[in-house]
């Protein structure tokens, strides 16, 4: 049973890395904030106030997932080498450990996912040949 | 009528007949000629005066260079304006110092917007490294153990290998 949970959740996981993928082709940090990206894309004042909003909402999730996470590893770790090993407890762990990675990839994509709808299609087509171009900090 | 000096005569009058002879008192003059004791005292007066200019002359240093006047400079002679006020100079070492902190912090020559632009970058190279410790995280977050020993390929068959340990499905405590 455990293993079918398990199963399914790294199946999720594995459907999400396409997205994952998808998410390095969009610059680090704010880069609306650099003009070589912002004047050819035309982003505005407010779009560019909604960026920030959502970059700093979604680093701030990232961040919390990202802790929960590496705690939830130490806690397995913790389980596992125990010396009186609770079997049940230990998968339980694992699978909450692995539900939290899904949410942090779906937190990951849901911010790639939100700046494809704040540019719409051709704009951030642009972004990511723009991105693939840059040649760094000038 | 002609004053009358009455005993000797004092210091005072000693000490006038010897360094003003010309304005003496005529009654003291005279006085002079008629007490030899005061006429003495007179003489040894000058004696000690004497003898004093002699020493003085005798043990005086030669002078290396004769003494003069500073001549008056010009006005339009340069001098550095610290020589003249030490306050002056101090604010020149104060506006020198200033300068050379400037120099060294080259975000005060920066205008504003090179400034923020130089945040965002500093910013995208912390927000890449975080993204890839997240990325990370998103391929495998499992302890180093676990992966060594999770094989989904059940060799066996076995599709609840779980299950066929614990049976009832109970938490079971293996030692």
């Amino acid at each position: 049973m455990y293993k079918k949970a398990l199963a399914l959740l790294l199946l999720i996981a594995f459907l999400l890395l396409p997205s994952i993928s998808e998410a390095k082709e969009i610059p680090p940090g704010r880069w609306w904030r650099i003009p070589y990206f912002s004047e050819p894309l035309q982003i505005t004042d407010s779009q560019q106030n909604d960026l920030d909003a959502l970059f700093d909402y979604n680093r701030n999730r990232l961040v919390e997932l990202k802790k929960q996470l590496e705690q939830e590893k130490r806690d397995l770790t913790t389980m596992f080498e125990q010396e009186h090993l609770n079997e049940t407890a230990t998968l339980g762990q694992l699978k909450k450990l692995e539900s939290t990675r899904t949410l942090l990839a779906a937190t990951h994509f849901s911010y790639s996912l939100e700046v494809r709808k704040l540019l719409g299609h051709d704009r951030f087509q642009q972004l990511k040949t723009l991105y693939r171009d840059w040649q760094g900090k000038p | 009528m002609a004053k009358q000096i009455t005993g000797h005569l004092n210091e005072e009058q000693i000490i006038e007949s010897v360094i003003d002879k010309s304005g003496l008192d005529s009654a003291v003059r005279r006085h002079l000629l008629e007490c030899s004791a005061c006429r003495a005292e007179k003489e040894a007066l000058e004696n000690r005066l004497t003898r004093f200019g002699q020493f003085s002359r005798e043990h005086a240093p030669s002078p290396r260079r004769w003494p003069r006047l500073l001549e008056r400079r010009p006005a339009s002679t340069i001098r550095p304006s610290w020589r003249i006020r030490p306050s002056f100079g101090m604010g020149m070492g104060l506006v020198l110092a200033s300068f050379l902190a400037l120099l060294l912090n080259p975000h005060l020559f920066k205008p504003k917007k090179d400034v923020a632009l130089e945040k965002v970058y500093q910013e995208m190279l912390r927000d890449e490294q975080f993204m890839s410790e997240i990325e990370k995280l998103e391929e495998n977050p499992l302890p180093r153990f676990y992966v060594d020993i999770t094989d989904f390929s059940d060799q066996d068959g076995s599709d609840d290998l779980h299950e066929s340990r614990s049976p009832g499905g109970q938490d079971e405590i293996i030692t």
